[in-house]
């Protein structure tokens, strides 16, 4: 199982040093739910100064009519550049690379939308390699997906989660309401559910929750699973506590084999410590009857 | 040029027939499995064949939503219901899954697959690649702005649908799992809790809130045919039998005026009058002319308005006495004025001068919800069930006039 990195600065030299190969990076104008976005010149660098890593990019906001041809230049730089695959949310980027005749990889990443592995199996029919499974679905369920597609699978297994995108300026607006200047980023709290994130940029508002999500629970079974990916996303951790964390992981699955017990339960107690404890949905399944 | 398909939600059989009765061209509805309202009333097979049975004798479409975001464990069955619904005789199933494609357009040849507005759908190479997998039609996101649906339409051909009336999400559809995070109930399966409608503590003085306006499209509707949408699009499977007689009826009459180069001002006014009337909330055309923006939302402080202006459902017109049974829904009396509408498009309207009870005794007010009153009335007007008596103006404010 390999790990990929969604990195919060251009300067990558530190996940370099823990040997790791795989980069998700946020293309800019085109991508969400980042604080760090690269641009086509950015990639070239990067791509240029470590020939051995792989690149995936993100392009996952929702397409409009007038992004359509500037993107197919962006497809097409990409493509030159080498990087290996594009986490993408609107399906117009399939037929794009099919149009244009790109090579790179595809990976489904439509967030909330990639729960099942009929669907994953659809998408790997229509040549997408990848799927980045949703974070609201169980751990059984995203073993059942392994088992039954051949697409690879990606795992979100420290991020802080969206876990809603809007196209309405919903900060401006309050603020505009309130007649203040208004802020990019407030925290808003829920009797019930907790505390959460909005934050407000060029094309969208994003809901975030307001903990990290510690997947660390679920690393054995998914590394057992033979789970292809697991992603770490930087957006919105305090990097010394991300750093810390990747390390921690990066070891855990070069030394998995042979790890004692001890030094198992050991790691799951720092990153709990580090991280915090919840796990998101990987043992909860969410209802929709409530007759 | 092929008239645009007026398409309306039904919750029960009952609302689909005022649907039709009031000038759907289709409706559509969740049956009992698979679609993304789990918690209201569906449709049984029966009742599905039953639609279908009385769609087609009226020369009228159902659609079947089948619009989840499938988990594994929601796949068993769902190729043998799929099945039995088509066997059920519906015209289309509307989904949000694209693995239910193939299956349907292989093995069920004359039946449609409209791809839902959960996929947000918002340009023009999507939905190229959706008609390449064999979608037949998209509902779009509803994030567009007029020259933007105008655009896909030219570079597609494809059947676009749009929503034109109703209740909208705040956020991207398919993309906002508050419901998940908030309550535990997932929205992709139906299960929404309409967080959006919350409010939340935050560390300004007031609460934020992110509530919108709902949709009202009745001033666009000649827009919308001009620039080639298939399929208007009226939110609200839950909704009441008077919201749908008055919102499909107006939406019919605007549109049948429009095909007879009768939409005038005057007839638009007049039906956004009637629109505004049965509404809850305050409305707007959200992106159609402009980016949605504060005027579009709600902050804290409002409330929704419940409707009383439904006085009752006609069960029939005893022509000798002149009297039009109803069953009551909401108070009047004796100096109320009042309007008759019928699923016809036609509107009488009158003072209450004689009511009685169900025992035809003499009464001042109707104030017993769900009795049968009747009310004197001398009209040569075609009485159809489901025909409607809604409150213009009570006594005391004819009085003042």
């Amino acid at each position: 199982m390999q790990v990929l990195i969604k990195p919060s600065s251009k300067n990558i030299d530190f996940y370099r040093k823990l040997g790791i190969e795989n980069y998700l990076f946020s293309l800019k104008d085109y991508a969400t739910e980042s604080n760090c976005y690269f641009n086509i010149n950015d990639i070239k660098e990067i791509k240029s100064q470590y020939r051995d890593i792989h690149l995936f990019v993100s392009i996952n906001k929702n397409i409009k009519n007038q992004e359509i041809e500037p993107l197919k230049k962006i497809l097409k730089e990409l493509d030159f550049i080498g990087i290996d695959a594009v986490f993408f949310y609107d399906q117009a980027i399939i037929l794009l690379k099919e149009k244009l005749n790109l090579s790179f990889d595809l990976v489904w990443a439509q967030t909330h939308m990639v729960t099942n592995y009929n669907t994953c199996n659809y998408y790997y029919q229509n040549h997408v390699k990848y799927a980045l499974l949703s974070k609201e679905i169980t751990l059984e369920e995203i073993i059942e997906i392994k088992e039954k597609s051949p697409i690879k699978t990606i795992v979100s297994l420290i991020t802080i989660p969206s876990i809603a995108t809007s196209k309405r300026k919903l900060l401006s607006n309050y603020y505009q309401d309130l007649e203040k200047k208004g802020k990019k980023e407030l925290v808003i709290q829920e009797k019930l559910g907790g505390d959460f994130l909005v934050e407000e940029k060029k094309d969208a508002v994003t809901f975030y929750k307001k903990s990290i999500l510690n997947g660390c629970e679920v690393l054995e079974e998914l590394i057992k699973h033979d789970m292809d990916y697991v992603l770490l996303d930087s957006n919105l951790i305090d990097s010394d506590i991300f750093f810390q964390a990747v390390e921690k992981v990066v070891k855990y699955i070069k030394q998995y084999d042979s790890l004692t017990e001890e030094e198992k339960e050991s790691f799951l107690h720092q990153q709990r410590k580090l991280l915090g404890e919840d796990t998101g949905f990987f043992f909860k399944k969410t209802i929709y009857k409530v007759k | 040029m092929k008239k645009i398909e007026l398409l309306a939600p039904a919750g029960d059989l009952e609302r689909l027939k005022i649907d039709f009765l009031y000038g759907a061209d289709a409706v559509y509805f969740g049956g009992e499995k698979y679609g993304l309202r789990a918690n209201a009333t569906n449709f049984s097979l029966e009742e599905i064949k039953e639609a279908s049975l009385f769609a087609h004798h009226l020369g009228k479409k159902v659609y079947l939503t089948l619009n989840i975001v499938f988990h594994n464990e929601d796949m068993e069955g769902v190729f043998q219901y799929i099945k039995d619904v088509v066997e059920c005789g519906i015209d289309a199933f509307i989904i949000s899954d694209p693995f239910l494609i193939h299956h349907i357009k292989e093995n069920y040849k004359g039946v449609e697959v409209h791809l839902s507005t959960q996929n947000s759908t918002t340009n023009y190479e999507s939905i190229l690649f959706l008609q390449k997998q064999g979608i037949d039609r998209v509902v779009l996101a509803r994030e567009l702005s007029k020259e933007e649906i105008q655009e896909i339409i030219e570079k597609t051909k494809m059947d676009i649908e749009v929503f034109i009336h109703g209740a909208m999400c705040t956020c991207f559809s398919g993309r906002c799992a508050l419901s998940n995070y908030v309550t535990g109930r997932d929205a992709n399966r139906g299960g929404c809790s309409q967080v959006c409608r919350f409010s939340f503590q935050s560390e300004e003085e007031k609460d934020f809130t992110l509530a919108t306006k709902d949709l009202n499209m009745a001033s666009h509707i000649k827009d919308l045919i001009e620039i080639g949408v298939t399929s208007l699009k009226i939110e609200g499977r839950m909704r009441s039998l008077y919201y749908l007689a008055v919102v499909v009826g107006a939406y019919r009459k605007i549109i049948d005026a429009y095909y007879r180069k009768e939409l005038t001002e005057e007839l638009l006014k007049r039906q956004e009058e009637i629109l505004s009337r049965v509404a809850n909330r305050e409305t707007s055309t959200h992106y159609f002319n402009k980016e949605a923006d504060a005027t579009d939302q709600y902050y804290t402080g409002r409330s929704e308005v419940s409707n009383q202006d439904y006085l009752g459902q006609v069960i029939e017109y005893e022509k000798e006495e002149k009297r039009i049974k109803i069953l009551e829904r909401n108070y009047f009396k004796v100096g109320d004025f009042v309007e008759l509408f019928t699923p016809k498009g036609e509107e009488i309207q009158f003072v209450v001068e004689k009511l009685f009870d169900k025992e035809k005794c003499e009464v001042d007010v109707a104030n017993h919800p769900d009795e049968v009153y009747y009310i004197y009335l001398n009209t040569d007007i075609e009485m159809d069930s489901y025909s409607m008596i809604r409150l213009l103006r009570k006594k005391e404010e004819n009085e003042i006039l």
